[in-house]
């Protein structure tokens, strides 16, 4: 990996994620910037799909750092997510020690950190990995129990294992922590973090995305993949699609060989960004013309 | 705009926002300040997007804070400090909510005397049977003091998470092993573990509409001592449109948490459109609220105007992302009451429990349902 940047200005942001085919709007840059200068981390929320996960990873990227990712989920304990005992290598190297002869020097022995399995916390803080971003993905989906660690370790970005030490990141994580919103995270939380609320991008934002990311396909798809999907989210649906949908859907019709995107073609594959089958249903019962008339527009 | 007036005038921000709600502490105060030394002062739109960084926490403070950093801005441009202008117009208050009587029970005084509460509450065991339509105010007020007094649980359910305990079902292997380490590597003893119960969330759909008139309030008490003993609550009222309660019912007395109920929700005794009310539910909320197995308590008489067709489609939606859908029916034990508007009969065939709330006794009952369906599995209509 290259040496590390640092941002300058949020102009300097937006530059560096476009070079790694991130379309940021301004708030977004600008939150991202004060969180590197102010080493707070941000918290990014918006529906899903909007490309909350995908911030980390460019900035990862763009910072010249590594990326840690730590996917939440309920009942999330320490042991997988800061560090755990490798115990069946360290009862392996008691019989070790025992057959050598060396059974009471065992004991002293097994507690190094060549038996510590450091997980992804640990691994952010851990000065011997050098600077890196730290993602906490859908945070939601995590207990109280571990938001309430989660705080600790984000105020002071250290841990301490009982039989060893502690550890003290020497230049803290650039973290990043995303929420769906399936439940309200809380205050506290929040309240550490800056906050930014990504929506779904502008038509001409959402365009400047599919180019970035899908060079091969041809500009009139595109732009007839983009105005399609602004319009599904014009509708009364219950998941609107995001980038990651528009994106699909893009590469989905340029792999059947697409060239003009008509009622036929939008029916077959709306299966690409719709996943629901009663809003599927309502968009081919009752808006199919409106769509194709928002793809065919010129 | 000169960057000297922006910073000397910023923490102005707080304070205004601290006036529409929005939650900000001293601690803020300084991030901002440090935000805004490492951003362009010259530009709006990086100001704006630095304190909102800052101060915003929740999407739904969004359109709150941006009108209040437009009048923040436009302030600065105009008058010469802010603290000028907040001396001679003070900052504008949000519009005095309008009073809206709760159905016919608006009047309903709290006891003057203990020896009256003690009358009352001997009268709520005679009052058991009756339906609260046909009772007097000072009945009804017995009665919702006895739904307060009620205990709501609406169940456990398995978490994910465990604790060590001596007869658990399972067995902690990363303890056994810790421990044999201590104990020369010979596995001594088996420690064990058991999921440690998590309380299951609950969410209440409450009617307000015009039919539903006479039974609101001690809905609303159900709710607020739902809130108040169970915590995990969230609860919604929907008329016309929908109205998220949860904040309002926070108050620990029933009496102030309806009455900021009833200045929040506008659509007091109106018409119903269920079905609308539910697709708005789902949409917006059910993601964020129905998750970690959350029992909904449907509160309304499926008094529908709208499409049943619609209504079934919805009711089904939300009973596939629930737990379990409980319908509370005020009209259901009446005598002869058969479901038999389009409306009813949608609801009948998608709720796991349709139970009876137009008495107290049905009230009790509700408790104890809701007590026994909250663990184990649920078991559907197919």
């Amino acid at each position: 990996m290259e040496g590390e940047h640092r941002w300058s200005s949020p102009d300097d942001v937006a530059r560096a994620l476009h070079a790694e085919r991130y379309v940021a709007d301004r708030p977004l840059a600008v939150t991202l910037f004060l969180a590197a200068r102010l080493g707070r981390p941000v918290f990014l929320e918006g529906e899903a799909g909007v490309g909350k996960t995908e911030v980390a990873k460019v900035a990862a990227a763009a910072l010249g750092r590594r990326l840690i990712r730590l996917q939440c989920y309920e009942g999330l304990d320490l042991a997988t997510a800061v560090y755990e005992w490798d115990h069946p290598r360290q009862i392996l190297e008691i019989r070790l020690q025992e057959a050598a002869g060396r059974a009471a020097e065992a004991r002293g022995r097994i507690y190094t950190e060549d038996f510590l399995i450091k997980r992804p916390l640990l691994q952010a803080i851990d000065p011997a990995g050098g600077p890196a971003v730290l993602l906490i993905d859908e945070v939601d989906r995590a207990d109280e129990e571990f938001e309430a660690y989660l705080l600790e370790l984000l105020s002071d970005f250290q841990v301490t294992v009982p039989e060893l030490g502690t550890f003290r990141a020497t230049t803290p994580p650039f973290v990043v922590v995303t929420s769906n919103r399936t439940r309200e995270v809380h205050d506290a939380l929040k309240r550490r973090c800056l906050y930014q609320w990504i929506d779904h991008p502008t038509a001409e934002r959402e365009l400047e995305i599919v180019r970035l990311r899908l060079p091969e396909v041809p500009e009139r798809l595109r732009a007839a993949v983009v105005r399609a999907v602004q319009a599904l989210r014009g509708m009364d649906l219950f998941k609107r699609p995001g980038v990651a949908e528009t994106l699909d859907w893009a590469m989905a019709l340029e792999a059947l060989g697409t060239r003009a995107v008509d009622a036929d073609v939008l029916d077959r594959t709306l299966g690409v960004v719709l996943k629901y089958e009663d809003d599927l249903r309502h968009v081919r019962e009752t808006a199919m013309p409106a769509l194709v008339e928002a793809a065919g527009a010129r | 705009m000169r960057a000297e007036t922006v910073a000397a005038n910023v923490l102005a921000l707080p304070r205004l926002l601290r006036a529409r709600g929005i939650a900000t502490d001293a601690e803020h105060g300084r991030l901002l300040l440090r935000a805004l030394a490492e951003v362009d002062l010259g530009k709006p739109g990086d100001v704006r997007a630095a304190c909102r960084a800052v101060l915003v926490r929740r999407a739904g403070d969004l359109a709150a804070f941006d009108e209040e950093f437009d009048r923040f801005w436009a302030s600065l441009r105009g008058a010469a400090t802010w603290t000028d202008a907040a001396r001679h117009g003070s900052p504008r208050r949000l519009p005095e909510p309008q009073e809206v009587p709760v159905g016919s029970f608006a009047g309903s005084a709290p006891p003057r005397v203990e020896r009256v509460v003690r009358v009352i509450a001997s009268a709520a065991e005679q009052l058991r049977a009756r339906d609260f339509a046909a009772m007097t105010a000072e009945e009804r007020a017995a009665a919702a003091r006895f739904v307060e007094r009620l205990r709501w649980s609406p169940g456990e359910r398995r978490g994910r998470r465990f604790r060590r305990a001596g007869s658990g079902a399972r067995i902690d292997a990363r303890a056994t092993f810790h421990r044999m380490t201590r104990d020369s590597g010979e596995p001594l003893e088996l420690v064990r573990r058991r999921p440690i119960p998590q309380r299951r969330p609950l969410v209440l759909l409450c009617d307000v509409s015009g039919s539903m008139e006479a039974y609101t309030r001690i809905l609303l008490h159900l709710a607020h001592a739902l809130a108040r003993r169970w915590g995990r609550v969230e609860a919604f009222t929907f008329g016309t449109r929908l109205t998220r309660i949860t904040r309002h019912l926070r108050h620990r007395r029933a009496d102030m948490a309806i009455a900021h109920v009833s200045h929040a929700v506008p659509d007091w005794s109106g018409g119903t459109r269920i079905a609308d009310a539910l697709a708005e539910f789902s949409r917006r909320w059910s993601r964020r609220v129905l998750g970690r197995g959350a029992v909904v308590l449907l509160c309304t008489d499926g008094w529908e105007r709208g499409d049943p067709a619609k209504l079934a489609q919805e009711a089904a939606r939300l009973q596939r992302a629930s737990y379990r859908l409980i319908w509370l029916d005020p009209f259901s034990a009446t005598a002869g009451y058969r479901p038999e508007a389009g409306g009813a009969r949608a609801l009948v065939a998608r709720a796991d429990d349709h139970l009876s709330v137009g008495t107290l006794d049905g009230l009790a009952a509700v408790a104890v349902a809701l007590d026994r369906a909250g663990s184990g599995r649920p078991v559907r209509k197919q």
